[in-house]
């Protein structure tokens, strides 16, 4: 992955997985790129880092991107989400699920996130992460792309 | 036609006729219906011909033809309305002295639209019925299939993600190790990443292999209190890691039931690991057996083997308390548990002819019953 298209450096991705192995594998793949992955056990731990982030003095404003699973113990992906849209997060969010049906598709949608069925490749989860992380992409533009 | 006042002779004949609906439906079956409506038809005929009166004609000739055409349809009806028109003409025409043939025609052609009239209606009625009783049965049908669909998806979707998240895993790391720039280590990570997650995949397997397996299983006598004090005994070792005791209260006399001995220990073992998962700062299960009499019902059909699994744990809420049967409902992290405990449990217990029940309060604990048939009461 030579000759990335823009500056990834001090890109922050949040992932969220109750799978221990699913994360870590995502985040080694994230990390190849050169982003700043950061990892969450739980929907609630994704919420409370996403909005100490924002509340915090720290000089960054929170996470460039989300990726959570959709099912997990408590709080699910799309809570989190219903959450995060509620606090007028507008970053991209990207949910990870094995099983999309189409109840799922259409409440992701409308939260307007990008669904990731399960099992993908590392290398349609690039792709996709960073064609949402291209600054000059308009977020319209993508919702006309295929996810993978 | 109705010649109501009709002589004395014929009253008999007309009290037979009129009960039979009420008295004899209930015996006239599919297979003898025709040879009783053949026998009425005969029999009024006689009637008719030996007395030359009419009055049988609506009362016992309706009988029958009602009957035929309301089990063998509308043609077998209309040919014994013609067949009685016929005896009827027969006996009329016959009949000393003879009425005009004008009157004759009449009268019986007027019976026959009457007659056929009541086929017709029967008929139409009875096509109603069918078609309705149809309806019906299609409803039911597909009730059914649309409820076998509803368990067939839950367990797919259960599937799909219990298979998926580790499937993508070893789809991932597979990856991983064909990009260049790896160092050792992380190949060596992979791959036993890879290992974990197969067997991980493999334990789900069997799990739903164990779900869905064949009922029937070699059954023995045993003693309940046995298998609650081998369950316990195999479990106070791993409980005692988490700071829990198993105690085991067991029944005053032997709880003996008939059961797969391997089967219900895997029940008790199933319910004593939820109870100890249930305290993580430890406490106390406890195990009771006894034998249980339902209420109200007398005889050896109505008692049950009871064993209690009691924790102190942090109880189950109400919403999910309905579904702790459901397969792959859990609360436990990932890795933890599959969520198909409880349900193969609840599987094994229905097979055995026994029930399963859950109490819980929120905060205080909760109280597994597992109750068997008891085997006959000799002890």
């Amino acid at each position: 992955m030579k000759g990335e298209p823009f500056e990834l450096q001090g890109t922050r991705v949040l992932v969220a997985d109750d799978d221990a192995a699913m994360r870590r594998m995502v985040t080694t793949a994230l990390c190849r790129h050169g982003l700043e992955v950061y990892e969450a056990e739980s929907g609630e731990e994704l919420l409370w880092a996403t909005q100490s982030m924002v509340l915090s003095a720290w000089p960054w404003d929170g996470f460039d991107l989300l990726i959570t699973d959709l099912r997990m113990p408590g709080l699910s992906g799309l809570d989190v989400l219903r959450k995060l849209r509620e606090s007028s997060f507008t970053g991209p969010v990207v949910l990870m699920t094995a099983f999309p049906d189409a109840a799922v598709a259409s409440e992701a949608a409308r939260l307007r996130s990008w669904l990731l069925p399960k099992p993908f490749s590392l290398a349609s989860l690039s792709t996709l992460v960073l064609a949402l992380l291209e600054p000059s992409l308009d977020d319209r533009d993508l919702h006309h792309r295929p996810a993978n | 036609m109705s010649q109501l006042a009709a002589p004395r002779s014929l009253r008999p004949v007309a009290k037979k006729a009129f009960p039979l609906p009420q008295k004899l439906t209930r015996r006239i079956t599919r297979v003898n219906v025709v040879p009783l409506a053949v026998g009425f038809t005969l029999l009024a005929a006689l009637g008719d011909y030996l007395t030359g009166v009419e009055i049988t004609f609506t009362l016992a000739y309706l009988c029958p033809i009602s009957l035929g055409t309301w089990f063998r349809g509308r043609g077998f009806g209309a040919s014994l309305a013609g067949l009685a028109t016929a005896c009827a003409f027969a006996t009329s025409f016959s009949a000393t002295p003879r009425q005009s043939i004008l009157t004759i025609l009449w009268n019986d052609g007027g019976a026959l639209g009457l007659l056929l009239l009541a086929v017709w209606m029967l008929d139409r009625l009875r096509s109603y019925l069918n078609r309705e009783q149809a309806e019906r049965r299609i409803a039911v049908e597909q009730l059914r299939h649309a409820d076998r669909l509803n368990v067939i998806g839950k367990l797919a979707a259960g599937v799909a993600h219990e298979l998926g998240t580790p499937l993508n895993v070893v789809a991932g790391h597979a990856e991983l190790l064909g990009l260049a720039r790896r160092t050792p280590e992380s190949i060596d990570e992979s791959a036993r990443t890879i290992l974990r997650q197969t067997k991980r995949m493999a334990a789900i397997i069997r799990h739903l292999l164990d779900f869905g397996r064949e009922s029937g299983s070699e059954k023995t006598t045993v003693n309940l209190d046995d298998l609650t004090v081998a369950a316990a005994r195999m479990l106070a070792n791993t409980a005692l890691k988490t700071g829990c005791t198993v105690v085991v209260a067991p029944s005053s006399v032997p709880v003996l039931v008939l059961a797969n001995a391997a089967e219900i220990e895997q029940v008790l073992t199933n319910l004593i690991i939820n109870a100890v998962q249930a305290m993580p700062d430890g406490g106390v299960v406890r195990l009771r057996t006894a034998v249980e009499h339902a209420p109200g019902v007398a005889g050896s059909g109505s008692s049950f083997g009871c064993v209690s699994v009691v924790d102190q744990g942090s109880g189950i809420s109400e919403s999910n308390i309905a579904r702790v049967f459901d397969p792959f409902f859990t609360t436990k992290g990932v890795g933890e548990g599959t969520g198909l405990g409880l349900s193969v449990s609840y599987g094994i217990v229905s097979d055995h002819g026994g029930r399963i029940d859950v109490e819980s309060s929120p905060g205080r604990g909760t109280s597994f019953s597992v109750r068997l048939p008891l085997l006959a009461e000799t002890e």
